[in-house]
């Protein structure tokens, strides 16, 4: 009985350790978004400096960091929307109805999950620009609708938690079939939604390859874009204002983790029940 | 269940009011933007439907300091410009991608002196000699000839224009000069170390001296892009890469320098950057534009401050710098042309920047107003910086100038790494030359790779 206070308290250090470990980075980060460029490159420092407005002119002078945080969110929000919603549509098709082809539609969504995204990007430019959608988010955005990687996930914890006999109950007393989907089986799959509905936005959030091809007009540029081009002027280079664009640039994500975390638990937890 | 209901009728809402959004930023970059764009000097954007010369120049550039100068420009002059900045790597992609499409492409872009020769021989760019016979005449006779070499194509046409000379320079501290050497006379200081054979006695005096607290050199990185530059022919000849003895050399000197551990860091990291103003190492290597954003970010109101002087190193040599060029497929001819002169050619603008900076001119009329200035540095122990550039700028207007080639960036890129592999005992010397010549190789399979060390 002795023991067990003992091994509580070490297991609390060490978890309180790791957690100092986790936040140790972003520590940093933070406190270098209050440090000048000089004082940052001369060496580490855990003591906040005084030039947190100078970075931030600096930073607003070089780039409209502002407007490329909306950017971001529009197009972070919106592919998180259209990715939830289409997926979770998709995988219940493949779960509650029988039809023609319904293996052979399910192995080519598996075998587009193992295509690496990069080796489509040129193809993908090339398509952009004859469409005309250069310089425009719809690129950024539509894509969304159809996620192999999203469709599989949801419809793997649909087949666990979702029941054929609610559908037909529903049936039965008079809904359609989109308000059985609305109405019955997106709460069911919520926790499903939201663990890859936290995923989707993150992608989108840091996606950089994709914009950085599509996109050319600076009022259109998302963070990621914005934050590489503190980190492109070798002879005139801001670090301070680097960092802080880079702290500004993690808050959403923090909030969504902060915020959703425990669906990612429950998500993961459901996914890998069988009955 | 209703908050369910709620919670996703809003997304597909918000789904729908993107996509509404997203065909508005279509329709933007059409008609729209031109209005818009005449409204907002100086951050407009240009699409495919505005380039019929009504739109804004828009440039491509990794550099801060150019969107600056090119927005004050088209603020000055009521030209509206588009600067897009992108870094180093993503641009050379993007404008291998775009270049030669009217649709996509830039009206003016910028890259480093590494990749020069590659742009200049793509034939994607104005011909200046051609499209402004005389001023292109003008900018060739008062430049220097290393940078319009460059700048120029193999029938001698100007093709680029730059704004800097990079001359190289060797910064030394002053008191561990007086110390080990008797004098921080920069002459005197550069006569001591323009001898690479005497490198190792003097830093064993060095190491006697501060009990092996300060070391020879800031970073071997800095070091190498002074040592590659004493080649006296090109990388590549006629499509053959040549491993030579000059090369061989350049590993042999790094071995010793590792061996001997003469060195404070291999790359430009905190300790180097600390080490300005910590007495950590005795001489570095940086071009003009290292004043300002290595060395003053450093040591200005620091200890380091007043403490170092700048001279002659052992092996002339440029490092960096911008070069600008137009496309053909511009519509904005003059207006880019007049840009690209302005922050970059006009005299008045060239003397400013470079005042203020501490850097060096692309033009000998600049220069001359720049050292007739007789301005003494307060950071170089008053120094007459601009003096010293010049001394230096006749030094490598001596030095040939055919030696750079489109695959220098690359090449030196490679030589770093298998200098240091074999520096740092990793292989041997055989195995990082012939690794060398596998790596050009693979990257220029049309060259032919020959060793000759």
């Amino acid at each position: 009985m002795k023991t067990k206070p003992v091994k509580k308290t070490v297991m609390y250090i060490c978890l309180i350790g790791l957690a100092v470990i986790s936040f140790f980075p972003f520590y940093v980060m933070i406190i270098n978004a209050t440090r000048s460029t000089g004082d940052i490159l001369s060496g580490f420092s855990l003591i906040p400096g005084k030039n947190i407005t100078d970075n931030f002119n600096e930073m607003q002078s070089r780039v409209d960091v502002l407007k490329s945080f909306r950017n971001s969110l529009l197009v972070a929000l919106s592919s998180t929307a259209l990715t939830c919603y289409f997926s979770a549509m998709t995988a219940y098709g493949l779960t509650a109805y029988d039809f023609k082809l319904k293996n052979t539609a399910f192995t080519a969504i598996l075998v587009i999950m193992m295509i690496p995204p990069q080796l489509s990007i040129i193809g993908f430019f090339k398509f952009m620009k004859g469409m005309n959608l250069l310089n425009s988010f719809i690129p950024l955005i539509l894509p969304s609708v159809a996620s192999a990687t999203t469709v599989f996930f949801i419809k793997q914890y649909a087949e666990t938690a979702l029941s054929r006999s609610i559908i037909e109950s529903a049936r039965i007393d008079g809904a359609g079939e989109f308000k059985i989907f609305n109405r019955m089986a997106l709460p069911i799959l919520a926790p499903a939604i939201f663990t890859m509905g936290i995923n989707s936005f993150v992608a989108s959030w840091n996606n950089y390859l994709v914009p950085l091809i599509l996109l050319s007009d600076t009022k259109k540029f998302t963070l990621p874009l914005v934050i590489r081009i503190f980190n492109a002027d070798t002879q005139d280079p801001s670090v301070g204002a680097m960092y802080l664009c880079i702290a500004i640039s993690i808050v959403p994500v923090m909030i969504v983790f902060f915020v959703f975390s425990r669906y990612i638990i429950d998500g993961i937890g459901a996914g890998g029940e069988k009955e | 269940m209703s908050s369910w209901k709620k919670m996703f009728a809003g997304g597909v809402a918000a789904a729908l009011a993107v996509t509404m959004l997203g065909c508005g930023g279509t329709a933007e970059s059409g008609s729209d933007a031109k209005s818009e764009a005449a409204s907002a000097k100086g951050s407009g954007s240009k699409s495919e439907s505005e380039k019929g010369g009504d739109g804004p120049v828009v440039i491509w550039t990794q550099g801060n300091s150019i969107k600056e100068d090119a927005e004050a420009w088209g603020a000055e002059n009521g030209v509206d410009v588009d600067v897009v900045v992108i870094p180093f790597a993503d641009l050379q992609t993007k404008l291998k991608q775009q270049i030669t499409d009217p649709k996509t492409a830039p009206d003016v872009y910028a890259v480093t002196k590494d990749y020069v020769k590659d742009w200049v021989e793509r034939g994607a760019n104005l011909d200046l000699s051609e499209e402004f016979p005389e001023e292109a005449k003008d900018y060739m006779d008062n430049t220097y000839k290393d940078l319009v070499a460059l700048g120029s194509n193999d029938k001698g046409n100007l093709q680029a224009v730059t704004a800097e000379y990079p001359v190289g320079m060797m910064y030394y501290n002053r008191e561990i000069a007086k110390n080990i050497l008797g004098t921080d006379d920069p002459d005197e200081v550069g006569e001591a170390l323009s001898d690479v054979d005497t490198w190792p006695d003097l830093y064993q005096k060095i190491n006697d001296a501060y009990s092996g607290k300060v070391k020879m050199f800031g970073t071997t990185q800095n070091l190498n892009k002074m040592l590659s530059n004493r080649r006296e022919k090109p990388y590549v000849r006629e499509d053959v890469f040549t491993v030579t003895k000059d090369m061989a050399n350049i590993f042999e000197i790094n071995k010793e320098i590792y061996d001997d551990k003469m060195f404070l860091t291999e790359k430009e990291d905190d300790a180097y950057f600390a080490g300005w103003n910590t007495d950590a190492f005795f001489v570095d290597f940086l071009p003009s534009w290292g004043y300002s954003s290595k060395f003053q970010t450093q040591v200005d109101g620091k200890d380091g401050s007043g403490k170092w002087g700048m001279t002659t190193p052992p092996y002339a040599y440029n490092r960096g710098g911008t070069y600008f060029f137009i496309t053909k497929t511009t519509s904005h001819k003059k207006d880019a042309w007049d840009l690209v002169k302005g922050i970059s050619v006009d005299t008045q603008k060239l003397v400013d920047v470079q005042k203020k900076k501490d850097g060096f001119a692309s033009t000998k009329e600049a220069n001359k107003i720049l050292v007739d200035s007789g301005y003494e540095e307060p950071l170089l122990g008053n120094q007459k910086v601009f003096e010293a550039y010049q001394k230096q700028a006749e030094i490598q207007e001596e030095l040939p100038t055919d030696v750079v080639t489109k695959y220098d960036g690359d090449i030196e890129s490679f030589m770093n790494d298998a200098v240091i592999n074999y520096a740092n005992g990793s292989m041997s010397l055989d195995d990082a030359m012939k690794g060398l010549g596998t790596q050009v190789q693979s990257a220029y399979p049309e060259l032919t790779v020959k060793y000759n060390y």
